[in-house]
């Protein structure tokens, strides 16, 4: 059963969301069910924090005379749960949605001033994360996850090609099916995490071995499955032949 | 005197000229190498290395008596064999390209000249007979003491005339190959200069003055190619932010007409809803209101949405870079939404390097979409925690090879291109806490470019 919260500062506005939202789970009959409904962002947090887990969060961003806005709320939330769906109910129509999406991972965000957009836009947002949670149970997707900065990047292990150092020490770059990604790291602590699946060829390439089209023994390159290459040290070359 | 005296002398000698270069080099390079305890430890090891190497080769040449030779041959040798050890010396602790660091150890080493003539300029006796004690102590003190200072205060100069700042924008200056060339000639350039000046004397003695005008003669070069360098850069600048001063206005010309033109509707249309609202006719009265509204967002509100988030762009340059590629963007009928959540205050980056980057993002991401009806263009700026993001987001069409992506003559648009992307990691490797990161995702261009500001 998946908890739902609900944070508006307006309570009529609050109160028809509930009921709206209250209506369609049960008519639908999502495994859902809202436990908190409150103008307060910390009572949220609070809750949050005592019952961990997933959950749906129908969060409103300008929130009047409260300690935090919407964003930070969603930081809060973020950090207790990593994998919950966030929406974003707002009544401005500009808002900096991937903004939102960026930092927050945010779901979607729905606007609120027309009523039938509103419940338009609740519906939808029931359906989409319930057909997540149905398409994450048969997918048994291995993810690396890579803190850059301020964010986290999940990219798939099997989309991963190599790691390269760059000319910058503790500068790493990612090379993947559909990344390419640079940050800080070292390199030897990569090779200890990701295990037996990569292989350090080279003192500058960290390869996925999973990923290897063809070797080049003449001048010593690997040709990785998206044609990407990188070369391997003469040490390597009995271990590389006999994978 | 033994070998073993000479050796330590010049181990001595060295040793203080290292130091020199090495202050000198980060006063040229405007930094510190690159971090990393184990690769101090490495340049440590190579610069004692260096200083023993050079004392050797100058305690044999000194036995050998090299340094008789004709037309201070054995000298020159010398100085060559230093230029190549600053040369390496500079390509480990920096790692920046080999035509830099050669400039920069061909530099160091007339400066080294420089501080030294500046010495000889106090003391006129030019030879000393070292086997004589007192003569050697007056060797040694100029040698130690008054060259040193003298190396202070051609380092006090290059702090003054803020060589780095000069010198970074000769490194971008493209007629390099030539001027490099033509300074590696200088020791020798130097020597038969001086030759020259004092056959026209008549002059038997040294006459340390010629290879002081020689070097104030490159110096002043130098200086004025860099000089030239950073004024056609500034008048540039100039240019640019004028040009996005006046497109500002212009847009803010452009939203007055359309809130005057929607002024006009608006009266029209509050007219028509009073003839509703006396008949009473509730149901109509919605539809005008709702009509209203979208016509606002419509004509004005997109406007007025763009501004907004310009609004939290502080940066000068930065705005003014938006505001022309947007404008340019408006002209090419390519839909841009920015989002700009957070006041964009400032940044660690160098301003002109940020717009260069984020104008080749924007570039490339208006190449993408142009022409295209269903083309999105969406660019987000974030400034949360102490990180600032900029990410450039495009609809894709064309196939991206992706790990060719940003080398040399690669682009999807044909030959001759792809030299963007690669000015774009090239200016972003002389930043330490800036990242590059490039996404394909559901049908999208995703670039990022994320600055560390703590």
């Amino acid at each position: 059963m998946l908890p739902v919260y609900i944070c508006e500062d307006d309570a009529s506005v609050l109160a028809m969301q509930r009921e709206y939202l209250e209506k369609q789970i049960l008519m639908e009959g999502y495994d859902m069910e809202i436990v908190l409904c409150s103008r307060h962002p910390e009572e949220i947090i609070e809750a949050v924090r005592k019952n961990p887990g997933r959950g749906v969060y129908f969060l409103d961003v300008e929130l009047k005379g409260e300690s935090m806005d919407g964003f930070a709320l969603g930081q809060e939330i973020r950090k207790l749960d990593s994998r919950g769906f966030l929406v974003y109910v707002t009544a401005f129509s500009d808002l900096a949605f991937e903004t939102f999406r960026y930092h927050l991972e945010a779901l979607d965000y729905i606007v609120k001033g027309d009523q039938r957009r509103l419940w338009d836009g609740l519906k939808h947002c029931l359906k989409i994360i319930t057909e997540r949670m149905h398409k994450e149970k048969g997918e048994e997707r291995e993810y690396f996850s890579l803190k850059v900065m301020d964010v986290v990047k999940h990219v798939p292990m099997d989309e991963i090609m190599f790691f390269e150092t760059t000319g910058r020490t503790h500068r790493l770059e990612l090379h993947a099916k559909n990344d390419r990604i640079d940050f800080i790291g070292s390199m030897s602590e990569l090779e200890e995490t990701l295990g037996d699946k990569f292989l350090r060829v080279h003192r500058a390439y960290l390869v996925n071995v999973g990923q290897i089209a063809e070797l080049d023994l003449k001048h010593r390159e690997i040709c990785m499955k998206n044609g990407e290459t990188c070369i391997f040290s003469k040490n390597m070359k009995s271990k590389l032949l006999s994978l | 005197m033994s070998f073993f005296e000479v050796l330590c002398g010049n181990l001595v000698s060295v040793g203080l000229d290292t130091i020199f270069f090495t202050c000198a080099s980060i006063l040229l390079f405007c930094n510190m190498p690159r971090k990393g305890r184990r690769h101090y430890a490495v340049i440590m090891g190579l610069l004692v290395l260096y200083v023993f190497l050079i004392s050797l080769i100058a305690t044999i040449f000194f036995e050998f008596g090299f340094f008789a030779w004709e037309h201070n041959g054995g000298e020159i040798i010398i100085e060559y064999i230093q230029i190549a050890g600053i040369f390496l010396l500079l390509r480990a602790a920096y790692g920046k390209s080999h035509g830099t660091c050669l400039a920069a150890a061909i530099f160091l080493e007339l400066l080294r000249e420089f501080g030294w003539n500046l010495a000889d300029i106090f003391t006129p006796n030019k030879f000393y007979y070292l086997e004589i004690w007192e003569e050697r102590m007056e060797y040694l003190f100029q040698e130690w003491v008054l060259t040193p200072c003298c190396f202070l205060l051609v380092l006090l100069y290059l702090y003054k005339t803020k060589v780095g700042e000069v010198f970074w924008q000769w490194e971008e200056y493209k007629r390099k190959r030539f001027f490099l060339f033509f300074m590696s000639f200088c020791p020798v350039l130097s020597q038969i200069f001086q030759e020259w000046m004092e056959r026209s004397e008549k002059d038997v003695g040294y006459n340390p003055a010629a290879a002081f005008v020689f070097f104030l003669v490159l110096y002043i070069i130098f200086l004025f190619v860099g000089q030239k360098e950073m004024q056609r850069k500034r008048i540039e600048e100039q240019e640019v932010s004028l040009r996005q001063q006046e497109a500002y206005i212009r847009n803010l010309e452009e939203l007055q007409k359309e809130v005057r033109r929607f002024r006009h509707d608006f009266k029209n249309m509050m007219s028509g809803m009073y003839l509703q609202a006396k008949e009473g006719d509730a149901g109509a009265i919605q539809e005008y209101i709702q009509e209203m509204t979208e016509d606002f967002d419509v004509q004005v509100g997109s406007q007025i949405r763009i501004m907004n988030q310009l609004a939290n762009i502080r940066v000068t340059e930065v705005k003014g870079l938006f505001l022309e590629k947007m404008k340019v963007m408006q002209e090419e009928d390519v839909h841009c939404e920015l989002e700009v959540l957070y006041p964009f205050e400032k940044t660690r980056m160098r301003t002109t390097d940020l717009c260069r980057a984020l104008g080749i993002l924007l570039d490339n991401a208006v190449e993408e979409v142009r022409g295209k009806d269903d083309g999105k263009l969406h660019v987000m700026i974030s400034c949360r925690d102490g990180y600032t993001t900029f990410r450039v987001k495009n609809s894709l069409y064309s196939a991206v090879d992706f790990h060719r992506l940003g080398t040399s003559g690669y682009s999807t648009k044909g030959e001759d291109r792809g030299i963007g992307l690669e000015n774009y990691k090239r200016i972003l490797a002389r930043y330490d806490k800036v990242l590059p990161l490039t996404t394909i995702q559901d049908g999208y261009f995703i670039q990022e470019l994320k600055i560390q500001e703590g």
